[in-house]
């Protein structure tokens, strides 16, 4: 009984982790860096500076 | 009363991001702009009952639509209604921040100009007149002192005050704007008529800055003291290494390990033993208990020990680039860049690389040419990302306890250096010489804003976290579950499938020092995270054989040193085994982010197999030379 | 003379720039003629320079400080 209680939990758990991982991969997004990266401030600075 | 609607715009290093954070503290969201990776911040504000949403707008010198960061600002400012926006303006460096305060004007924004670092301004002896100000612009301005919550709290009240509808553009601003109309309706070329255009902006500033701002008595400034050591010749060079040095040590020695170790004491010691204790005493049948304490906690719990290390890295490198030394280096670094085929500007995106190489390779989009471009985006998977830093930690900590952040630094400079190597070899083969410039300003030192340093820490940060949490997780689970079954059913692990996999990956690595399948199973899981790497070391060499002599492991390495990891490696193969990690095969993640970046599976197909190769070919060397040396 | 020509500490006058690619960007950053800069140091290896113009501080490359057409004030 109790196996089986943990092994729901798991199976929960590992359901929205997958999900996470699926939904990142299809919408293209990625977790490293907060949202987008190019927050720091001096690289907008040199963005800002070039040619399109 | 409906929620009052503010955008700041301003130029980059005004402050703005502060007076930002000050103003709305936690209470924002970063998302994207529409179609272009660059941040969208918006907060939110309470007063005098009034509901107040900011917007942060990209920092640009001018709104001409050549970067994506000025579009943004100009179709943001065009396409909505805003009650207020706020011109952020560097009062030290009032002229040129003018010029775009003047473009605005000249697109009929009413503005709300606000003076920043007027603390500076005063001590550098810089005296501007804000009544005067007014008067010549026409539009309300306000001071703040750049760090202080005090002044820009005071914002607040101004922003619920001030009624932008009762200002007009002086006489001044009206008749410039008649002379650029002119100046567009002329039948000169389109490049001159941009050129007429911005003399007749600068010559308005000039106006303005006669009319209010005294700069007769300004001395020299204290960034220009600093400069003459670190941004000046030879000397600059060995400093910027020392700094390095410098975050290292706080990273690895001083702060971030010490950290790590007590988290570690903490995840595998008591809050193991205490789910050990608590599934048998539940009744927990025995492979569902080491599937939660050897899968599980192993796996996530071997990269959770590392988030003090991340966090106090990504601090460091937050902080060195609030205080204005990060322009520094892409100056200084620029000869040596442009010898390897890169540019200057180059440095900040691959010095982002060293925190995660995804939005490194998204930056690279701002560098000028193609070619800087691909070379940029090629390399970039060679520096040691946060994801790796685990691997080099866990590998230097346990065979060379005494000397653990020198080997690490060595890893990095590894990296570097491959990258180097790498871009020079690009350049001369695959690219052929493309000029490109370098124009970038310098600006003052300053102190980081702590709570803006702190924000982007933990922006940059819980990325890491949210990883533990889902695929490493998810990925510990496969692992334990590969090393516990084979096609017959649940198995001893040495004929598990990972065993076998392992083991066919392995034959790649016999002379190299760490042919044994736990390695050739680590190499594999690598490639879908690189934290993977440690956290299958966990699953395969951790928790299982600690439980019987746990009671007297202090340290993570002292954990491992009696497992079967410590006879598996040698300190040479372990060496070994850090550069190939070093070099080989970027994660799935950044794989998919070169896809989009450099345009096309080829790239990414390319990037794959010959860092796969790189890394194969250095570690062989690596190993065989140390073996021929006697180590 | 050109900025490229510039040696640390002289004060110059901007004459012309010469039309390039980068023309636009030099002068949106405030370098106009008759705009006085200074030129402070350079990098190691002596490119790319800094300079000082409009009380803020600016690095190009030599190469494109040549397109930079000058007269000394001091």
């Amino acid at each position: 009984m109790s196996t089986f209680i943990v092994g729901l939990f798991l199976a929960v758990a590992l359901f929205f982790a997958v999900r996470h991982v699926y939904r990142n991969l299809r919408d293209g997004k990625e977790d490293c860096c907060g949202s987008t990266g190019g927050s720091c401030s001096c690289c907008s600075g040199c963005h800002s500076l070039e040619k399109k | 009363m409906s929620t009052l609607a503010v955008a700041l715009t301003g130029n980059p290093n005004t402050g703005k991001s502060t007076i930002f954070n000050e103003l709305t503290g936690a209470r924002q969201k970063i998302g994207n702009w529409p179609g272009v990776t660059v941040d969208k911040k918006v907060g939110y504000a309470r007063h005098k009952d009034r509901a107040i949403s900011i917007v942060d707008l990209p920092g640009t010198y001018s709104i001409n639509a050549r970067s994506p960061e000025e579009k943004i600002v100009i179709d943001y400012l065009t396409d909505n209604k805003l009650d207020l926006v706020m011109d952020v303006v560097d009062s030290t460096n009032i002229s040129r921040n003018l010029f775009l305060t003047v473009q605005l004007l000249e697109r009929g924004i009413p503005l709300l100009i606000d003076l920043n670092m007027t603390d500076e301004a005063e001590r550098r002896g810089i005296r501007i007149d804000t009544r005067k100000l007014e008067d010549v612009v026409g539009m309300p301005v306000v001071q703040t002192v750049g760090r202080s919550s005090k002044s820009t709290k005071k914002l607040l009240d101004v922003f619920t005050s001030t009624v932008m509808s009762n200002y007009e553009a002086s006489p001044q601003v009206k008749a410039h704007i008649e002379k650029v109309k002119e100046i567009q309706g002329s039948s000169l070329s389109e490049s001159e008529k941009q050129e007429k255009v911005i003399e007749a902006r600068y010559a308005l500033i000039d106006q303005i800055m006669e009319a209010a701002v005294d700069m007769r008595n300004v001395g020299q400034s204290t960034s220009e003291k600093f400069d003459q050591f670190l941004a000046n010749g030879v000397l600059a060079l060995p400093i910027f290494l020392a700094i390095l040095y410098a975050v290292f040590q706080i990273t690895f020695t001083w702060i971030g390990q010490p950290l790590a170790d007590a988290l570690d004491a903490l995840i595998n010691e008591d809050f193991l033993e205490w789910s050990k204790g608590a599934l048998e005493a539940a009744g927990v049948a025995e492979w569902m208990q080491a599937l939660i304490t050897d899968g599980v906690i192993g796996g996530v719990g071997a990269v959770l020990t590392f988030v003090p290390l991340i966090f106090v890295l990504f601090f460091c490198l937050s902080f060195l680039d609030g205080t204005g030394y990060m322009a520094r280096i892409a100056f200084i670094m620029d000869p040596i860049m442009r010898r390897c085929g890169l540019t200057g500007k180059g440095i900040m995106p691959l010095m982002m690389g060293f925190g995660c190489g995804v939005p490194a390779i998204m930056g690279a989009r701002a560098l000028d040419s193609n070619k800087d471009r691909l070379i940029s985006i090629l390399i970039t998977p060679f520096l040691t990302c946060g994801a790796k830093l685990p691997i080099m930690a866990l590998f230097a900590a346990m065979f060379f306890p005494d000397n653990a952040a020198n080997v690490v630094f060595a890893m990095y400079i590894v990296g570097v250096v491959m990258a180097i190597i790498v871009a020079k070899v690009l350049g001369e083969t695959m690219f052929k010489e493309e000029g490109s410039t370098f124009l970038l300003e310098l600006p003052p030192y300053r102190m980081p804003d702590m709570k803006t340093v702190l924000l982007e820490t933990w922006d940059k940060g819980k990325g890491y976290l949210i990883k533990a949490g889902t695929i490493i997780f998810a990925a510990s689970v496969l692992i334990w579950l590969l090393s516990n079954f084979n096609a017959g059913g649940m198995c001893e692990i040495e004929e598990s499938f990972l065993a076998t996999m392992g083991g066919w990956m392995s034959t790649l690595f016999v002379f190299h020092g760490f042919g044994t399948w736990e390695a050739g199973a680590a190499v594999i899981s690598g490639i879908l995270a690189k934290e993977a790497v440690v956290s299958t070391i966990g699953v395969l060499y951790g928790a299982a054989d600690v439980s019987t002599e746990a009671e007297e492991a202090v340290e993570a390495a002292e954990t491992m040193m009696k497992t079967g990891m410590a006879t598996s490696f040698t300190a040479l193969s372990a060496i070994a085994f850090m550069v190939f990690s070093q070099l080989y095969t970027p994660c799935v993640t950044a794989l998919g982010t070169i896809k989009k970046e450099a345009g096309g599976w080829k790239w990414m197909g390319f990037s794959a197999v010959y860092m796969f190769v790189v890394a194969w070919f250095v570690s062989l060397l690596v190993y065989q030379i140390g073996k021929a040396l006697g180590f | 003379m050109t900025l490229k020509d510039g040696k640390t500490g002289m004060i110059l006058k901007i004459q012309q720039i010469g039309d390039s690619a980068l023309k636009e960007r030099l002068m949106t950053m405030g370098l106009i003629p008759g705009t006085k800069v200074k030129v402070l140091r350079s990098a190691p290896l002596g490119d790319p320079i800094a300079i000082n113009v409009r009380y803020y501080n600016l690095a190009l490359r030599r190469d494109d400080a040549a397109q930079i057409e000058v007269q000394q004030v001091n």
